[in-house]
């Protein structure tokens, strides 16, 4: 296992390769997301310390989101920066944002990691703290654009049960049968608890004008 | 199979958008799909809303350590730490690390690799290349100089164990004469029986060039590596194997052994402090750190990093080549 660099250094104490990546590191902070991708693309080993210390709280709140377990949502977000390092020149930057596009592929990543093995499905106060912290205010989320705002806002709007809905599937990947027996509803119920809860989510997107997020 | 209308794919948008349709819905909802644009972007549009929300799930710190463990999970074995280190102000002030031309490998070798192993030859985002960057082998990695006759055009460096590699440095500029300035090379592995393997072509940049690929390497076999020219001449050649006599007694010893090694990287630097640096293209972190022996002394990875080098640097004073 590799040596934490200290901070600071002792005056006179000889910088040691880690810890020069992490002062060129620190330097890459100023740089917009695309910029830092591209450099981790490239190889770049400064790049990547700064990008996945920029996204690495994102990734791994996304897959604990999904699978309710610490030790399996790192290994699952360890896998995302590297398929996202293998990946980076497939980024679109007019097809949404870096973070988006990370946020994806943890996400896939942590579906398919849940069909195989989710140690328990996620238990009814857990998802509903989880929608809670999902429909938080933006006042708790530096990164929250217009129209990640109004999305929690419209999130926070719904029905229990519609809510429930949207992140059982959206979030846990669950189809309408599965959402059906969890909840004890008929699979038409279920059905159209997911259409209408995701139809008002998705109209508070297509009426908000905003950048990106 | 039932054909969709319009409408009947709207009611399958929001399972379709979420990926969680299955069987025949999802076969008959994917047909109409292929057939219908407008269909088709209402399905994107509610794909986007859905990440959307995705990305709506809240941050959480990963334990202590997460991204250290990240980033040495797709660095290459043999190699622990690129160090980066600004060009040597003092030419003179030869140490193990061989400077590296930051030349950008192949993509099928980031991505069939599955290493990091840009993070040998980093490039700014602008493509230009990063002047100034040693590498610093560990002891599982054996060095052994490319020689073409006498002359010293490069290394090779050759990681034996599973995964196996071998990467080449070569530094030539047409001051040898022995290579063009713009050539594309042949890599060969050498097997002690005198059979070779072909591993890749690559081209050299005004006479320089970096160059590594993934290789199974049998160490009781294996030989070297030589580089033939498109003409089929044998450019240059590197030996490991103990039996070659050919080549200065120090081929194929690992880091740790006798000073002989730093020869090599000293006859490298040499030709560095002719005034191409470390392949000084481009801008480079022009620090006043030369302190590269020192780094290597931090590394604590043991051999090859004692104070031996530094003796060894005062006895490549004292022999020739």
């Amino acid at each position: 296992m590799h040596r934490t660099p200290q901070r600071p250094r002792r005056a006179g104490e000889q910088a040691t390769p880690a810890s020069l990546v992490e002062q060129r590191s620190e330097r890459e902070v100023g740089l917009s997301d695309d910029m830092l991708l591209a450099g981790f693309g490239a190889g770049d080993p400064a790049a990547a310390l700064a990008f996945v210390r920029r996204f690495q709280r994102t990734a791994f709140g996304v897959a604990l989101g999904v699978i309710g377990d610490a030790g399996l949502a790192e290994d699952i977000a360890q896998q995302a920066f590297e398929r996202a390092w293998r990946q980076a020149e497939r980024f679109d930057p007019r097809l949404g944002t870096v973070r988006g596009w990370l946020v994806s592929i943890v996400h896939n990543l942590a579906v398919d990691a849940a069909r195989v093995r989710r140690p328990h499905p996620i238990d009814r106060q857990d998802l509903d703290l989880l929608i809670a912290a999902m429909a938080e205010s933006p006042e708790h989320y530096a990164l929250a654009g217009e129209i990640s705002a109004e999305l929690r806002q419209a999130l926070a709007a719904l029905p229990e049960e519609q809510a429930r809905a949207a992140v059982l599937t959206a979030v846990h990947g669950m189809t309408a049968r599965e959402l059906a027996e969890r909840e004890a509803i008929p699979l038409g119920t279920a059905k159209s608890r997911i259409r209408a809860a995701l139809a008002k989510l998705h109209e508070t997107v297509a009426t908000t004008r905003g950048p990106h997020g | 199979m039932a054909e969709l209308s319009c409408d009947q794919c709207n009611e399958l948008t929001a399972e379709l958008a979420l990926g969680v349709l299955g069987g025949r819905e999802r076969a008959e909802a994917l047909a109409h799909l292929s057939r219908c644009a407008r269909c088709q972007d209402t399905v994107s549009a509610m794909t986007a809303t859905v990440g959307r929300l995705v990305e709506l799930l809240p941050e959480a710190d990963p334990p202590p350590g997460f991204d250290q463990r990240v980033i040495a999970a797709m660095t290459p074995p043999g190699f622990e730490h690129p160090a980066i280190t600004p060009p040597k102000a003092d030419a003179r002030r030869a140490h193990r690390g061989v400077p590296v031309a930051a030349a950008v490998l192949t993509g099928a070798l980031l991505a069939g690799g599955g290493w990091l192993f840009g993070a040998l030859f980093p490039v700014n985002p602008s493509g230009l290349p990063i002047s100034g960057v040693q590498v610093q082998p560990t002891a599982d990695v054996m060095v052994s100089p490319l020689l073409s006759g006498d002359q010293e055009i490069g290394q090779a460096y050759v990681y034996a164990r599973d995964p196996s590699w071998i990467f080449l440095s070569i530094s030539d500029p047409a001051k040898s004469g022995s290579i063009g300035v713009s050539t594309t090379l042949t890599c060969e592995l050498t097997n002690q029986d005198g059979s070779t393997v072909a591993l890749g072509k690559f081209s050299l940049q005004d006479g320089h060039a970096d160059w590594a690929t993934q290789t199974p390497i049998d160490a009781r076999s294996f030989d070297g590596a030589k580089l033939t020219t498109d003409t089929g001449v044998t450019l240059a050649s590197a030996h490991f194997s103990p039996r070659d006599a050919d080549t200065t007694s120090d081929a194929g010893k690992h880091r740790d052994d006798s000073d002989s090694g730093n020869d090599h990287s000293g006859g490298s630097h040499d030709k560095d402090s002719d005034g191409k640096g470390s392949h000084g293209k481009g801008s480079g972190d022009k620090d006043s750190h030369g302190k590269g022996s020192d780094d290597k002394n931090s590394h604590g990875k043991g051999s090859h990093d004692k104070n031996r080098h530094d003796k060894g640097f005062h006895d490549k004073d004292s022999q020739g080549k």
